[in-house]
């Protein structure tokens, strides 16, 4: 058995009564990567037992390095950006140069104590925390006040002379336990490794729902971040343990006033942010909320944030290449620099609106600006890299989709760029004018569609969506607009006619669809 | 002149010739630049290295927006697309880019995404863009972008090895730009009578070589609808030749007559059949053309 003892990395704020105890919890969430014997005691320091892991990360030296570095990062993420360690042990206590002061990688000393039992490192943190040398002998030589079971009978066991852990062993047991109750002698023992000790274990649970209090109220929603990123390095801790990663997360917050200007105000608002792929990059998710928040408003001063999990999927570790990584291949997508692009198109949709980053999705139909719609693009991609998962199964139905888009017999004489919707243009003569007169090229392509979707009225301000579209396409040019795709729209047959021509009444209108650019 | 060159010669032929990073002044700089090719063997054979370089900016200047932009860049954008996957990120188009065209051209629609937004958050866009590893090329209309957002989006493009297109308006010819390329695109005015085939010309306004005194001609539209075109201007001149010498003639002569004072030519008429014509010409004109056009 080898334990680690290391102080809560935010144990001066765990005074908030309610959600002081689920702060507390988290405090140690991040030590769960190392090992599943994780126990928070006395409120005050988190016990590792590594004996069972330690081989698994390289020996022991270097797991204590791994975390104390681990614990760094938890302290420095749970105040902001401040520099790791200095500050906690600052609070804590003087800070000793002892033997359990360690050089941490930064070169920060953090406080930390270890041995065999659980006991001991407490022990030896206490003392360490209190800026006294370690005695040298084992730990027999430790003060009696650093196990929490003896500090009531602190004073008396000095007066008969009694001040370390060996001194008290050596007492007669039966008149130890006579006078000061049998738990003293059953925590000594434990201590010392002759009777085994009972631990609660640190659990994570099963919904992550993380409740702060904000040290002070949130007048901006900017504000909010701040706290946000606290409950968001917890939340990295609980989906490290369970090997999860986020696809979406729920930002709520309690207003501290029922009503504004006797508008009554609704307790509580919410923010929810969503991901393509599940991960666990909490410098995204802080990306993300922090361009959701920043074009929230807050309906009142905010004293109270949530954070709650809505959906995760496993994450499985990427298993290590045996081979060093080469930069030819690209073969390691998530080693490469640079965000992918999910991450991107989450971003520039969160902070410029889902409907202005967008994708074209083709639609088999014949007027052209049927052909294609324009979703979301992040929605788009989420659609498309679940259809290549099934792609890898079966790639045949994919690929007679394709085929059945490309079979557009005429597709490479359409436009590259498509006006929608069409603009009218104005007309000299017979003959259409954009940027001067047009001269018609090719044509005309007759198009009669659209008849399934709507009952006629082609005739509204302009050829709209779903109506019946019956049009003449010409390819048309002129020296500045350039080669540009126009129709003129014919007018539907009127059947009540009999004699004469039927359409003479108006001129006919011309339209802008698409130019060839 | 002639004593001139003579001496430069000689001094170039002292030179070693491969110092990195270093080119005469009279030959084009390639160097270590990696580029893409046009897919226009003119355009090439005047870029330096041979192509669109990649990892750089290269600026296009227009005299209107949205003219030739997918005529000039789409065959590298093919070529980029198809061996590697990556998307194309399109940032304030001046109008829809048509998902159907492109796709018969050869890339790929689901690798097109496309930035709605006004002028700085473009600007943003486009440099997030570059800083994304799974994007390949980036096309931008960025009409009144200053030369320092410019040189943020060159470095950006730079890091993560990707195509950049900047298109602008013609007026920032004269402004100075940190792009590695500069190229100025206009079409070909179409001589009246004659119907050719619209094409684009190219200048080049900066590169790592000399200047070019003269602009490059390419075309200005896909080959097929070049063919349909010109089979159509030749069967228009053949019906011109035919309206000499038939009755029709007369026909359309008096039908022009009546029509109005509008000036107009027989092959026009005969192309745009007034909706007042006689039902069976009508007919049989439409389904020559629509012959014509599949």
């Amino acid at each position: 058995m080898h334990w680690i003892a290391l102080p809560l990395p935010w144990c001066d704020e765990a005074s908030a009564p309610p959600a002081g105890a689920v702060h507390t919890a988290a405090a140690g969430w991040w030590a769960l990567r190392f090992t599943p014997r994780v126990a928070l005691v006395d409120a005050e320091a988190v016990l590792l037992e590594v004996s069972t892991t330690e081989r698994l990360w390289g020996g022991r030296e270097v797991l204590l390095a791994q975390v104390l570095q681990a614990w760094a990062w938890a302290g420095a993420s749970a105040r902001g950006s401040a520099p790791p360690a200095a500050q906690v042990a600052g609070e804590c206590g003087p800070v000793g140069e002892g033997t359990a002061a360690g050089a941490q990688p930064t070169g920060v000393p953090v406080i930390w104590g270890s041995g065999p039992t659980a006991l001991v490192a407490q022990a030896r943190l206490r003392v360490a925390l209190a800026g006294q040398a370690l005695p040298a002998q084992g730990p027999l030589s430790l003060p009696l006040h650093t196990l929490t079971a003896l500090r009531p009978h602190v004073a008396s066991l000095e007066r008969m002379g009694c001040r370390t852990w060996g001194a008290l062993r050596a007492l007669p047991r039966a008149g130890v336990s006579r006078r000061f109750g049998a738990a003293v002698l059953r925590v000594l023992d434990q201590a010392l490794g002759d009777a085994p000790e009972a631990h609660a274990w640190l659990e994570l649970p099963e919904q992550f729902v993380l409740t702060g209090e904000l040290p002070a109220l949130a007048e901006s929603a900017d504000a909010l971040l701040w706290s946000a990123s606290r409950c968001l390095t917890a939340l990295q801790g609980w989906l490290q343990a369970r090997q999860q990663g986020v696809l979406g997360l729920e930002l709520a917050w309690r207003h501290d006033l029922r009503r504004i200007d006797g508008v009554t105000i609704a307790p509580t608002q919410a923010l929810q942010v969503r991901t393509a792929q599940a991960t666990q990059d909490m410098g995204h998710l802080r990306r993300l909320l922090s361009e959701n928040l920043a074009r929230t408003t807050l309906a009142a001063p905010v004293n109270q944030i949530t954070l709650r999990l809505l959906e995760a999927a496993p994450l499985p570790h990427r298993s290590a290449s045996l081979l060093p990584p080469d930069h030819l291949g690209g073969a390691d997508p998530a080693g490469a620099q640079g965000e992918a692009l999910h991450q991107l198109l989450e971003r520039l949709s969160a902070r410029l609106g889902e409907d202005h980053v967008q994708a074209p999705v083709l639609q088999a139909d014949h007027r052209p600006e049927c052909m294609q719609q324009w979703r979301p693009a992040a929605e788009v991609l989420r659609v498309t890299a679940a259809a290549s998962k099934h792609a890898a199964a079966r790639n045949a139905s994919v690929s007679v989709a394709n085929t059945a888009l490309d079979a557009a017999p005429d597709a490479l004489l359409l436009p590259t760029w498509l006006l929608n919707p069409p603009r009218r243009l104005a007309v000299q003569g017979n003959r259409p004018c954009h940027h001067g007169l047009l001269r018609l090229l090719a044509g005309p392509h007759r198009f009669e569609a659209g008849w399934w979707s709507a009952a006629g009225e082609g005739a509204g301000p302009a050829p709209g969506e779903g109506a019946l579209a019956l049009r003449d396409y010409f390819v048309a040019h002129n020296d500045v607009a350039g080669l540009v795709w126009v129709f003129r729209e014919r007018l539907a047959p009127v059947p009540s006619v009999s004699d004469g021509p039927p359409v003479a009444v108006r001129p006919h209108r011309w339209f802008l669809h698409g130019v060839f650019g | 002149m002639p004593a001139l060159r003579h001496s430069l010669g000689v001094v170039a032929s002292d030179l070693p010739l491969t110092v990195p990073g270093v080119w005469h002044a009279d030959a084009l700089g390639a160097g270590q630049l990696q580029v893409q090719s046009t897919g226009y063997g003119p355009l090439d054979a005047q870029l330096p290295g041979g192509g669109w370089p990649v990892g750089a900016l290269s600026e296009v200047l227009q005299p209107l927006a949205g003219l030739h932009e997918w005529q000039l860049v789409l065959p590298a954008l093919v070529q980029a697309t198809a061996p590697r996957s990556g998307a194309v990120v399109v940032v304030a188009p001046p109008c829809e880019p048509f998902g159907p065209a492109l796709q018969a051209q050869g890339l790929s629609v689901e690798r097109l995404c496309v930035v709605r937004a006004d002028a700085a958050a473009a600007l943003w866009a486009a440099e997030q863009a570059l800083r994304c590893r799974e994007v390949l090329a980036v096309m931008a209309w960025l009409p009144q972008v200053q030369p320092a957002a410019l040189r943020r989006l060159q470095l950006a493009a730079a890091q993560q090895r990707q195509l950049l297109w900047v298109f602008r308006p013609a007026s920032a010819a004269a402004q100075a730009s940190p792009a590695l390329l500069r190229l100025q695109v206009q079409g070909m005015a179409m001589p009246g009578g004659v119907c050719t085939v619209p094409g684009m010309q190219v200048h080049i306004l900066k590169r790592r070589g000399p200047p070019l005194a003269q602009g490059l001609d390419l075309p200005g539209c896909h080959p097929r609808l070049a063919q349909v075109l010109a089979a159509q201007a030749g069967r228009r001149r053949a019906a011109q030749v035919d309206a000499g010498s038939t009755l029709v003639a007369g026909r359309l002569a008096a039908a022009a007559k009546a029509s109005g004072a509008l000036p107009m030519r027989p092959s026009l008429e005969l192309l745009v059949p007034l909706g007042a014509g006689p039902e069976g010409r009508a007919h049989a004109l439409d389904r020559a053309a629509i012959a014509l056009v599949r």
